[in-house]
């Protein structure tokens, strides 16, 4: 039972591919050598960024003999005039066999049996050497990666980076002299040479045996550890002695990259000046951790250190930390200077110069943009009830004026002076810390609360973000991202399947995620059309502030209903919600009702009714669009069933009305269920127990339509269209 | 002694050199990198193969610090090297040339550091490397995979020396105006107060109107030149028309720096050079063929001897 070794030898691949193209890369030969007979007993993978390696133990010496059997043309088609047909030679030919050879085989196909030509062919099983040199290639071809590349000249073979080198060696465990499998691929061939660390021992040797351990061992002693989870064991253990296990947890991606960047960890401490500490931690923190993949070190009380600890990929050597201490320290130095200037200047110098940064062309510049945040802000407090409705925002500049509404306040001036660190010296070097650093300057001349809504308005940059706390920070952030959007939407640059130029879908995500997280009970429509008629006049058009709606319905419905971008909850259901409400604007009663509806959903009376209810609106768009469904006259209901449903309809409504009214869509279902279920059943049983809807008398059936109407109206006025599909 | 600036330039064309690279020179025309001197963007188009190295005087306006950021230049020096096709010992090739300067390469930590390059205003794009040597970004490695917006074949490889970090490393010094050049002379005494006049002219005294202009004159006069080949191809002045070109690109830059285009503007710019771009490698690319790809007798030769 031979084993095969195989590694696949490359240049740097990226760390974020390595891990995914090792599985793949385990799956794809799993798969392959099942398919060819050659199921192996056991499969190891391991790597690093220089290689991609893979043992599979216990193969089969060869494939087991096989009969594989097809079937051809039909056999009253076999022959003509004593002769064999062209049918019947190409499918002989094409299974390697003679005419003759050929059997007649009654067969069914699509329910009707007849007879068949059919070819067994007997094929014997061939050495796995044979076999793997051919399936191999197909392997290394399938590996995935985020991004590939063409170098061969002529060819169009691709891989992460180039493939350099193919070691392939089938051989038995114990047997010292493994043969080379003959792999071509990318115009290498397979050969039993494999090298060590790439600056260490760049000296190839050869392997000898298909052995696993045998390979990681040599490697090990040419400075590779070959399993990733060897290696981030390694950094682990070295970081956890200088950041303790709560450090270590905080950098759980950082420690994944270093770990596929290297192939021998080493993890080491260094210093940098620790005048240097007089920076924001912030800044110290992202400039080693962003820019250099290098882990801030804290002391026990919490506070950081002015030391680091970085993985190098190889043994230790004075230069190198003296090296690295070098780039953080001028790294550093540069942003204490610049930290300095920025101090110097103060916030409010730099918010001057917001006039000169261009928002969008015929939108005007930053400067221009701030009332119209300010005034969305203040809307959003409005609405949710925070500030008066007639509250205005106080005329002082930059200045701390006593107010009646501190929020007011405070909005007014973090509208003022969010974006203004965008033109700071340490937001030039470090973009990243947009909004952290216009906090950290706004604190020097402003209360707390403002410096935090500068932070906060960012919130969240992305999926799985921190959202706003602070209530002018959510006000902030709602406002500055609707007027982007809103912005983007009247010029013309609302997102397209090809590009988002303005991250216009991630501001409405964010705005969704805050109102919800926050229990914002407010509708968005009123804040779209205040956003919509503060733009310059040409820009202003009909319909705009519908679009910008439909969008954020659009948005709402894949948060909720997608199962990769969102919360994958039932689409049906999420469709019924989306087409009602009392404000469908309103993003936490969207969640409320939704909860609802699922609830309901449980109820097994519940999905016969909503078949009926798409069938009440299906009669009634066909055949009585104009019927008004109050119209119904009492002293006309005959039959049985429809008495009994107008009934069932009266009985229920108020309470349901007054139920949606109060939000409390569960009490408001029920009711519905179970008034209606049995009685709209009947009711649309044959006749003569159910009713013919399109009677001849147009009063009856007048009747009968403005009911079904009724039936739909009952909860789709303000909680949920049962009828609506998405 | 630690090698000087200029020692570094020699060292490196002198190996390039044996390593049968062309020395070829800087082009006259202000750029962003030197990916966009002909020597390179030109040559990595078609099946014609191309060795060449070369000091590039790069400039990038919103960079410029006034001379005041120990790292941070408007305008630099690259030393650009490119193989085509890209040879697989590429790597190796690099790091001789590192040890030629003096780096030991079994004592530091060097590494190859996931970084895809893109140029999208030349249509270019490529995957590779930036290079870490204890931790400073020494180089930066591409291997093209697409130029002019055309994908090429064979790919060629591009190694970008940042020259003031290196002689900074070599130099052990902490700013680049510390650099000693050659002969007493620092990168302070030649450019500080270029930087200086410079950063200010980029930042605050560059004339919008004028550039906005500039522009306009600089890519319509290229996209005369290129609409030539509506008629025949072969009359087509290519690379008269890439040198405006450049110049529109980097009265763009300029343009940019002064924080003159808004975010839509800018994203408009960058398509209209691009589209232009294309338009220009695509008529190269015929007219070489047109010529015979003269330079596929080097490759020929190669072969035969």
């Amino acid at each position: 039972m031979p084993d095969l070794l195989l590694e696949l030898a490359c240049e740097e691949l990226p760390a974020r591919f390595i891990e995914r193209a090792l599985s793949a890369l385990a799956d794809l030969a799993r798969g392959g050598l099942e398919a060819e007979g050659l199921a192996p007993a056991e499969v190891r993978v391991g790597g690093t960024p220089r290689r991609l390696a893979l043992w599979a133990g216990g193969l089969p010496e060869r494939q087991p003999d096989r009969t594989i059997e097809k079937a051809g043309p039909r056999a009253s088609a076999a022959k003509k005039d004593g002769a064999w047909t062209q049918a019947a030679v190409k499918f002989a030919e094409s299974q390697g066999l003679r005419p003759e050879d050929l059997e007649v085989r009654a067969i069914e196909k699509k329910g009707k049996t007849a007879d068949y030509l059919y070819a067994r062919r007997h094929v014997p099983g061939r050495p796995a050497l044979e076999v793997l040199a051919e399936a191999i290639p197909s392997w290394i071809e399938r590996i995935p990666f985020a991004k590939s590349m063409r170098w061969v000249p002529g060819s169009k073979v691709r891989f992460g980076r180039p493939l350099r080198g193919i070691a392939a060696l089938l051989g038995d465990p114990d047997l010292e002299s493994a043969e080379v499998v003959p792999v071509r691929w990318a115009k290498l061939a397979a050969g039993r040479e494999v090298v060590g660390h790439r600056f260490l021992f760049p000296e190839p040797f050869s392997l000898r045996s298909a052995s696993w351990e045998e390979y990681v061992a040599a490697l090990r002693e040419r400075k590779v550890i070959v399993d990733p989870a060897e290696r981030r064991a390694v950094v682990e253990v070295g970081l956890r002695e200088h950041l303790g296990e709560e450090g270590l947890a905080r950098h759980r991606r950082l420690v994944d990259e270093v770990t596929g960047l290297v192939e021998w960890p080493v993890v080491d401490v260094g210093a940098f000046d620790a005048r240097l500490l007089a920076l924001p931690e912030i800044v110290i923190v992202s400039a080693m951790t962003n820019h250099q993949r290098y882990f801030p070190i804290h002391d026990a009380a919490g506070k950081l250190q002015n030391r680091f600890a970085y993985v190098a990929n190889r043994p230790l050597h004075p230069v190198i930390r003296h090296g690295n201490e070098r780039v953080l320290n001028a790294r550093l130095s540069d942003a204490l200077f610049f930290y300095r200037l920025d101090l110097e200047t103060g916030l409010d110098r730099r918010a001057e110069g917001l006039g000169s940064i261009v928002f969008m062309q015929e939108l005007g510049s930053l400067a221009d943009r701030v009332p119209r945040v300010k005034a969305l802000a203040i809307a959003v407090a409005k609405a949710a009830g925070w500030i008066p409705a007639d509250a205005a925002p106080p005329d002082s500049g930059l200045k701390i004026t006593s107010s009646r509404s501190p929020l007011l306040l405070h909005l007014h001036l973090a509208a003022e002076l969010a974006r203004a660190d965008l033109l700071t010296e340490v937001v030039g070097e470090f973009p990243e810390l947009q909004g952290e650093m216009g906090a950290i300057y706004a604190r020097e001349q402003w209360p707390d609360e403002v410096a935090e809504a500068i932070r906060e308005a960012y919130l969240p940059r992305g999926e799985g973000d921190a959202l706003p706390e602070t209530r002018a920070g959510i006000c902030l952030a709602i406002a500055d991202k609707l007027d982007t959007i809103v912005c983007a939407w009247a010029t013309g640059k609302k997102p397209t399947g090809s590009g988002d130029p303005f991250a216009v879908r991630r501001s409405a995500l964010g705005i969704l995620r805050i109102l919800r997280a926050r229990e914002l009970d407010l509708g968005l429509r009123p804040l779209i059309s205040a956003a919509v008629d503060q733009l310059p006049g040409e820009l202003r058009r009909e319909g705009l502030a519908d679009e910008v709606e439909a969008f954020f319905r659009d948005r709402l419905r894949v948060l909720a209903g997608d199962p990769r971008k969102g919360e994958g909850r039932d689409k049906r259901l999420v469709a019924k919600v989306l087409a009602s409400g009392r404000d469908p604007s309103n993003v936490v009663d969207f969640w409320r009702r939704l909860d609802a509806l699922e609830t309901l959903a449980r109820d097994e009376r519940f999905g016969p009714l909503c078949e009926l209810v798409d069938r009440t609106r299906t009669i009634t768009q066909k055949n009585g669009a104009d019927v008004d469904p109050e119209d119904v006259d009492v002293s006309r209901l005959e039959h049985p069933a429809e008495k009994a449903l107008h009934e069932a309809i009266a009985g229920c409504r108020a309470d349901i009305r007054a139920a949606i009214e109060e939000g409390r869509y569960v009490d408001a279902g029920r009711r519905y269920v179970d008034a209606l279920a049995e009685v709209t059943h009947t009711f649309f049983e044959p006749a003569p127990t159910g009713v013919f809807v399109m009677d001849e008398d147009p009063r009856l059936r007048t009747n009968r339509l403005a009911l079904l109407k009724q039936v739909h109206a009952l909860l789709a006025e303000g909680f949920v269209d049962l009828a609506a599909t998405g | 002694m630690a090698p000087t600036f200029q020692d570094i330039i020699l060292t490196l064309h002198g190996y390039w050199s044996r390593q049968g690279a062309l020395i070829v020179m800087p082009y006259d025309t202000e750029k962003g990198a030197g990916t966009l001197n002909p020597h390179t963007f030109l040559r990595a188009l078609g099946p014609e193969p191309w060795r060449a190295a070369y000091v590039e005087p790069s400039r990038r306006p919103t960079d410029g610090r006034y001379g005041k950021n120990p790292f941070r230049l408007q305008h630099y020096y690259q030393y650009q090297c490119v193989l085509k096709p890209a040879p697989a010992n590429a790597q190796e090739l690099y790091e001789g040339s590192l040890r030629e300067l003096g780096i030991d390469t079994a004592l530091h930590d060097l590494r190859y550091v996931e970084d895809d390059w893109e140029q999208a205003t030349f249509g270019c794009a490529g995957l590779g490397w930036e290079v870490w040597l204890d931790g400073m970004e020494v180089s930066q490695f591409t291997y093209f995979q697409q130029v002019g917006g055309l994908e090429v074949d064979p790919v060629t490889f591009e190694i970008t020396y940042g020259l003031e970090r290196i002689a900074m490393f070599l130099q052990g010094v902490d700013s680049v105006f510390d650099l000693a050049w050659g002969h007493g002379v620092t990168y302070a005494d030649l450019h500080l107060e270029t930087e200086r006049q410079c950063s200010r002219y980029n930042f605050e005294e560059a004339d919008v109107e004028l550039h906005r202009r500039r522009f306009e004159e600089h890519y319509g006069e290229a996209y005369r030149l290129l609409s030539f080949h509506s008629e025949d191809e072969k009359d087509s002045l290519v690379y008269p028309a890439y040198d405006y070109l450049l110049k529109a690109s980097h009265s763009f830059n300029l343009l940019h720096a002064r924080g003159a285009l808004s975010v839509a503007q800018r994203a408009e710019y960058v398509d209209r050079i691009r589209r232009l771009a294309g338009t220009l490698a695509q008529v190269v690319v015929r007219q070489r063929e047109a010529l015979g790809h003269p330079l596929l007798r080097h490759q020929h030769a190669e072969e035969t001897a």
